[in-house]
C-alpha cells in the first residue's frame, strides 16, 4: 500500500515537471522576444533622435564655373554625410531626365564646420534658368531651396527715387527694395537695370547697382539695391523708371517717377523753421544740443542751404540769472543741405552751458539761413546745478 | 475464509490501482502532449509575428525625389519618376507605388514599373528609381505613396 501511494506521487510529479517546464520555457522565450522588441524600439528611437539632431544651414549659393557653389554649415551635433544632390531645372517645359541632375557628393561635414557642394557635378548649368536644389543626407533629411527662382512667384518689389524732385543736373538715387515674402529661401537675387519709360527728362544712370546681387535672401528678409541717376531737363520734365529682377516673375516690377523741378530761393519766402534746445534743462558744465529744423514748404528744391553762425553776444545770445552763465556752441552739422519740396532737414550744434542754478541762455536768430528770409526763431536752455547727497556721521565726544 | 478474503482483496486493490494509474498516465500524457503542442504552436506564431513586426519596425525609407518625366524609358509616355532611398539597416522591397491627384489615382505594382525591374529590392543605404506611366497634371497637388513588402507606407506630395 505504501509503495503504491508513492508511485502515484511520482507520476504526478513527473507530469507537473513537464507542464511547468513547458510553461517556463514559453515564458522565457516570450520575455526574450519582448527584450528584442524593446531593443529594436530603443534603436529606432535613437535613429529618430539622430535624424532630429541632424541640422544644417545653407549660407551661400552662387555660380562658379557654371556650376553651383553651395556652402552648407553643420549646425547640429552630429556629422552629416551628404549622399545626394538633386538639381532640377524648374522651367515649366523641362521634364526630361536631363532636367533633373543628381550626383553623389560623398562628403561628410563635422559639427561646427562648413562644406562647399556642387563643384564636382558633371557638366555645367544654364545660369539663366531657375533651379530647385535638394540636398539629401544619409539619415534621410533633406534641405531644399530654390536658386534664382524669383520667376516662380512674384516678390515684393518697391522702387523709390530719393529725392523724387531734383533740379537740372542734379543726381537722385534710385532705391530698389526687394522683400522675400515667400516661405522659401531665394538665392542669387540680381536686379535688372531700371528701364526708362515715359517722360522727356534726360538721365545718366549708373552702370551697375550697389550691391550687384544678393547671394541669399531668407524668408522675410529684404535686399536693397541703389543706382544713381543724374537728371537733366527743364522744369516740369520727368522720367519714369521701372525696376525688375533678372529671370523674375512676369509683370513683377515697380516704378517711380523723377521730376526735374524748379529751384526755389531761401530768400523768397519764410520757411517753416524751428529752433529747439534738447534738452531744455542742462546741468552746469554739460552739453545740450541746439537743433534747427527746416521744412521746405516751397514748390521747388532748396539747394545747398546753410545756417548762419550762431550769435555769441547780445541781442542774439542773452543770459539771465547770476550773470556768470556762459553758452559756447560748437560747429554746425551738417554744413549744408539740399531739400526737395516737402522734405525736412536738421542742423545741430553742441552747446556747452556753464553757470549757476536757474541761469539761462537764450538764442534769438533773426535770419536763420544764409541769404535766407528774415524770420525770428529762438530757443532757451536753463542751467541747473546738481548737488550730491551728503551723509553726516555722528562722532563720539571725548 | 480469511485466507481466501485476503487473496481476493489484495488482487482487486492491485488491479484497481493499476487501472487508476494507467488512466492517470494516459490522461496526463494526453493533456501534457496537447499543452505542449499548443505551446509550440503559440511559440511559432509568436516567432513569426515578432520577427515580422521587428522587421517592419526596422524598415526605414524615404522618397528622395519625385519628378515628372516626359517619357518613361521604353514607352515614350509621360510618367512620374520616383527615387526611393533605403535609410535603414535592412533591405526593403518596393511592392506598390500609388500616384494620385484631384483628378485621378493609379496604383502600380512591379509589372507596372517602366522598365520592369529585375528586382524591386533596395539594399541598405542604396537608392532605386522607378518610373510609372502617369499623366501628370500641372498645377495639381500630386501625392506619391510607396508601399513595401512589409506594408510600410511612405508618401510625399509634389506640385509642378
Amino acid at each position: 500500500m505504501k509503495s503504491r501511494r508513492g508511485l502515484s506521487s511520482v507520476v504526478g510529479a513527473v507530469f507537473a515537471i513537464i507542464a511547468l517546464s513547458t510553461v517556463i520555457g514559453y515564458i522565457t522565450y516570450s520575455m526574450d522576444v519582448l527584450n528584442n522588441y524593446n531593443q529594436s524600439v530603443l534603436i529606432r528611437t535613437q535613429q529618430m533622435i539622430d535624424i532630429a539632431n541632424e541640422k544644417s544651414q545653407v549660407t551661400s549659393v552662387s555660380y562658379v564655373n557654371n556650376k553651383f557653389s553651395i556652402i552648407v554649415n553643420n549646425t547640429g551635433s552630429l556629422p552629416i554625410n551628404f549622399t545626394k544632390i538633386w538639381i532640377t531645372n524648374k522651367t515649366a517645359a523641362c521634364t526630361t531626365y536631363s532636367c533633373n541632375i543628381n550626383y553623389v557628393p560623398n562628403q561628410v561635414v563635422v559639427p561646427g564646420k562648413g562644406i562647399t557642394l556642387g563643384q564636382n557635378m558633371a557638366g555645367t548649368l544654364n545660369t539663366g534658368k531657375p533651379y530647385h536644389i535638394k540636398l539629401v543626407t544619409s539619415r534621410g533629411n533633406t534641405s531644399e531651396f530654390d536658386v534664382n527662382s524669383v520667376g516662380s512667384a512674384p516678390v515684393n518689389i518697391q522702387l523709390y527715387a530719393l529725392p523724387s524732385n531734383v533740379t537740372n543736373g542734379y543726381t537722385t538715387g534710385l532705391v530698389m527694395i526687394v522683400k522675400n515674402n515667400g516661405s522659401g529661401t531665394l538665392t542669387n537675387i540680381v536686379p535688372s537695370q531700371p528701364l526708362a519709360g515715359a517722360g522727356v527728362a534726360n538721365y545718366v544712370l549708373s552702370a551697375n547697382p550697389i550691391p550687384p546681387s544678393y547671394n541669399i535672401l531668407l524668408p522675410g528678409s529684404t535686399a536693397v539695391f541703389n543706382w544713381n541717376a543724374t537728371m537733366t531737363g527743364k522744369a516740369g520734365d520727368f522720367r519714369t523708371f521701372t525696376a525688375s529682377l533678372q529671370n523674375g516673375f512676369a509683370g513683377n516690377t515697380a516704378s517711380t517717377t523723377v521730376h526735374v523741378g524748379t529751384v526755389s530761393s531761401v530768400a523768397s519766402a519764410p520757411l517753416n523753421i524751428q529752433l529747439l534746445a534738447l534738452p531744455v534743462t542742462v546741468p552746469n558744465g554739460f552739453k545740450s544740443e541746439l537743433v534747427m529744423v527746416v521744412t521746405n514748404n516751397m514748390s521747388g528744391t532748396l539747394t545747398d542751404i546753410a545756417p548762419n553762425a550762431l550769435p555769441t553776444t547780445s541781442p542774439g545770445l542773452t543770459y539771465t540769472g547770476s550773470g556768470t552763465a556762459s553758452c559756447v556752441a560748437g560747429s554746425v552739422s551738417p554744413a549744408k543741405l539740399t531739400l526737395a519740396p516737402g522734405s525736412t532737414g536738421v542742423f545741430s550744434w553742441d552747446v556747452t552751458a556753464t553757470g549757476e542754478g536757474a541761469d539761462s541762455c537764450t538764442y534769438t536768430i533773426t535770419q536763420p539761413l544764409q541769404g535766407g528770409y528774415s524770420q525770428t526763431v529762438s530757443a532757451k536752455m536753463t542751467i541747473t546745478v546738481v548737488s550730491l547727497s551728503s551723509t553726516t556721521f555722528a562722532q563720539n565726544a571725548g | 475464509m480469511i485466507f481466501a478474503r485476503r487473496r481476493h482483496r489484495a488482487l482487486s486493490t492491485v488491479v484497481t490501482t493499476a487501472m487508476l494509474l494507467t488512466a492517470v498516465v494516459a490522461i496526463g500524457t494526453g493533456l501534457v502532449a496537447w499543452a505542449n503542442t499548443n505551446s509550440r504552436t503559440f511559440e511559432s506564431i509568436l516567432v513569426s509575428s515578432a520577427a515580422d513586426k521587428l522587421n517592419t519596425l526596422n524598415e526605414m525609407l524615404i522618397i528622395e525625389n519625385v519628378t515628372p518625366s516626359s517619357k518613361c524609358p521604353t514607352t515614350g509616355l509621360n510618367g512620374v519618376n520616383t527615387t526611393v532611398t533605403n535609410t535603414g539597416t535592412m533591405g526593403i522591397n518596393v511592392t506598390k507605388i500609388t500616384v494620385s491627384d484631384a483628378t485621378q489615382s493609379q496604383t502600380f505594382t512591379k509589372s507596372g514599373f517602366v522598365p520592369v525591374p529585375q528586382t524591386t529590392g533596395i539594399n541598405p543605404h542604396a537608392s532605386k528609381s522607378f518610373c510609372v506611366v502617369y499623366n501628370w497634371q500641372t498645377g495639381f497637388l500630386t501625392t506619391v505613396q510607396v508601399t513595401t513588402g512589409r506594408n510600410t507606407l511612405v508618401s510625399t506630395q509634389v506640385m509642378k
